[in-house]
C-alpha cells in the first residue's frame, strides 16, 4: 500500500463545539490518510462525527486541534490566498439531501456555475456556459435543463445537479456526504454507477460518507468506522467486512439488513456495550493489528485481537 | 406499487423469491448486495411516467426490457400466482412467451427458496 500517493492526511484531528462547560468534543483525535484515486468510506451512526470530518475538510467547520493536510500542505489556519483558492477549487462536496441542497429560486445554470462565478474561474460567459453544458452531460442530464428550476426535477436528477455542481470546478477530491441516502433503490443504483464511472474517467478521489453499509461495501476501497468522534477501526473494505475486529464494528455489521426475510428472522444481532472496555485505567491507542488494518484498542485488547487473528489463520 | 397502482402483491417471501413483475425484478436487482464490486449495478432506465398525462397500457412498459406489444396497448389485469400472490403483468398470461428473470436474480431466488426449505 505504501507505493500509493497520499492525497489527504488527517492528523490527530480534534473538533470541539461550544465553550467552557458546554464544550463538546465532536471529533477526538482522529487520524487517517486517503490515497489518490481511491474511494474511502466513512461509516458510523448518527451523531458520530462523520459529517463533521467532511465539513472540516471543506473548511466549513473550524479545527480545534490537529491538522488536515492536502497534497502535503496544511489547509487550515493561516494559509496563503492562492493556496486557499486552489483548494477551494480542488476539494468539492456532494450534499446529502438533493431536495434541500439546491437553491429553489435559482436556475440550474446559476446553481452549477455559482462556484465558477465565486472563484472567477472562467474566461468569458461562453466558456462558462460551455462548462455548465459539459458538467450536465457528464452526469447524464441534457444541456437544455440549465434554464429550468430545481423543482422541475425528480430526486435522482436533482442529485445529479448536485454532482454536476461539484464537477464543474474540475475537482480532484470529492467529499460525498451520504449522496444516496435520500434516493430510492433504483435511482440509488443509477447515482452509484455514475459516481463510480466519474471516478474512473476523471481519476477522482472520494471520501464517501454513509450509513448504508451495503452501499459502502459495494463502492469503497477502504473503510473507517467512527464511533462517538473516534475511529475505532480502519481497513480495506473487504477485509473489514469479512473480518471485523472491534466490537462496535462487529455490532454494526451484524445489523446490516439482508434482502432475505428468512435469514433476517434468524439473525443474531450483536450489541455493543462501551462499558466492556476498561479505558479509565488503560487508555486505548489507534494501532495496526495486521497490515493496513487499524483498530482502536488498549494493550490488553490488542493482544486479544491479535490472538483472534491467529485463530483465523489456523481455521 | 408503480405509478399509483399496485403491480404485485403477496406474502413477503413470494415477493422476494418468486417475484413475477419486471418492476419487482428491477427493484431487487438494484440492491447493492446483488451487485459485484467494480461492475455496474443494475438500474432502471428512464424516469417514472408523468401522472398528469393518461397512461396507456402498462405504466412501466416504456422502461421495461421485457415489455410485450400488448403492454403498450392495454393495462394488464391481476394474474393469480398463488392464493396470496397476484401480479399485474401480461407476462403471466398463458399466451405470453415464457420469460425468465435476469440471471443474477435467479440465483438470488434460488438461495431464498433454499432458506425457505430449511426454516
Amino acid at each position: 500500500m505504501s507505493h500509493k500517493e497520499i492525497l489527504v492526511e488527517v492528523k490527530n484531528l480534534k473538533i470541539a463545539f461550544g465553550k467552557g462547560k458546554h464544550k463538546f468534543m465532536a471529533i477526538n483525535d482522529v487520524s487517517f490518510t486517503i490515497f489518490k484515486g481511491e474511494i474511502f468510506g466513512l461509516v458510523g451512526e448518527s451523531g458520530s462525527g462523520k459529517t463533521t470530518i467532511g465539513r472540516a475538510m471543506m473548511r466549513i467547520n473550524d479545527v480545534t486541534e490537529g491538522q488536515i493536510i492536502y497534497r502535503g500542505r496544511n489547509i487550515h489556519g493561516k494559509i496563503s490566498k492562492s493556496w486557499d483558492r486552489e483548494i477551494t477549487q480542488k476539494i468539492q462536496m456532494i450534499f446529502q439531501d438533493p431536495m434541500a441542497s439546491l437553491n429553489e429560486r435559482a436556475k440550474v445554470d446559476y446553481i452549477i456555475s455559482e462556484g465558477l462565478l465565486n472563484t472567477k474561474n472562467y474566461n468569458n460567459d461562453a466558456d462558462r456556459q460551455q462548462r455548465v453544458r459539459t458538467a450536465l452531460l457528464n452526469v447524464g442530464l441534457l444541456p437544455e435543463f440549465s434554464s429550468r428550476f430545481p423543482h422541475e426535477f425528480s430526486g435522482g436528477q436533482r442529485q445529479r445537479i448536485g454532482i454536476a455542481r461539484a464537477l464543474v470546478m474540475e475537482p480532484e477530491f470529492i467529499i460525498a456526504d451520504e449522496p444516496i441516502s435520500a434516493l430510492d433503490v433504483s435511482i440509488r443504483a443509477q447515482v452509484l454507477n455514475l459516481l463510480a464511472n466519474l471516478q474512473q474517467q476523471k481519476n477522482l478521489t472520494y471520501l464517501f460518507i454513509a450509513h448504508d453499509l451495503s452501499v459502502v461495501r459495494f463502492i469503497t476501497d477502504r473503510t473507517a468506522v467512527i464511533y462517538k468522534g473516534r475511529i475505532v477501526e480502519l481497513a480495506e473494505t473487504e477485509r473489514l467486512f469479512s473480518n471485523p475486529i472491534h466490537p462496535y464494528t462487529r455490532a454494526l455489521l451484524s445489523a446490516v439488513p439482508e434482502p432475505n426475510p428468512y435469514k433476517e428472522r434468524n439473525k443474531i444481532v450483536e450489541i455493543y456495550d462501551p462499558a466492556q472496555h476498561c479505558y479509565d485505567r488503560n487508555p486505548p491507542t489507534f494501532k495496526e493489528v495486521e497490515e493496513g488494518h487499524f483498530v482502536l484498542a488498549n494493550e490488553q485488547e490488542m493482544a486479544k485481537y491479535q490472538a483472534s487473528l491467529q485463530m483465523e489463520v489456523y481455521k | 406499487m408503480y405509478a399509483g397502482d399496485i403491480i404485485e402483491i403477496g406474502k413477503t417471501h413470494e415477493i422476494f423469491f418468486n417475484a413475477k413483475h419486471p418492476y419487482t425484478w428491477a427493484l431487487i436487482s438494484s440492491l447493492p448486495q446483488l451487485g459485484s464490486k467494480g461492475e455496474q449495478l443494475y438500474s432502471i432506465k428512464g424516469t417514472p411516467p408523468n401522472l398528469f398525462q393518461d397512461i396507456k397500457g402498462d405504466a412501466f412498459a416504456p422502461r421495461n426490457p421485457y415489455a410485450l406489444k400488448i403492454d403498450f396497448v392495454e393495462r394488464p389485469p391481476f394474474f393469480q400466482v398463488s392464493d396470496t400472490h397476484y401480479a399485474r403483468t401480461w407476462l403471466l398470461d398463458p399466451l405470453a412467451p415464457k420469460v425468465q428473470p435476469p440471471e443474477a436474480l435467479q440465483s438470488f431466488f434460488e438461495e431464498g427458496r433454499r432458506c425457505a426449505h430449511e426454516s
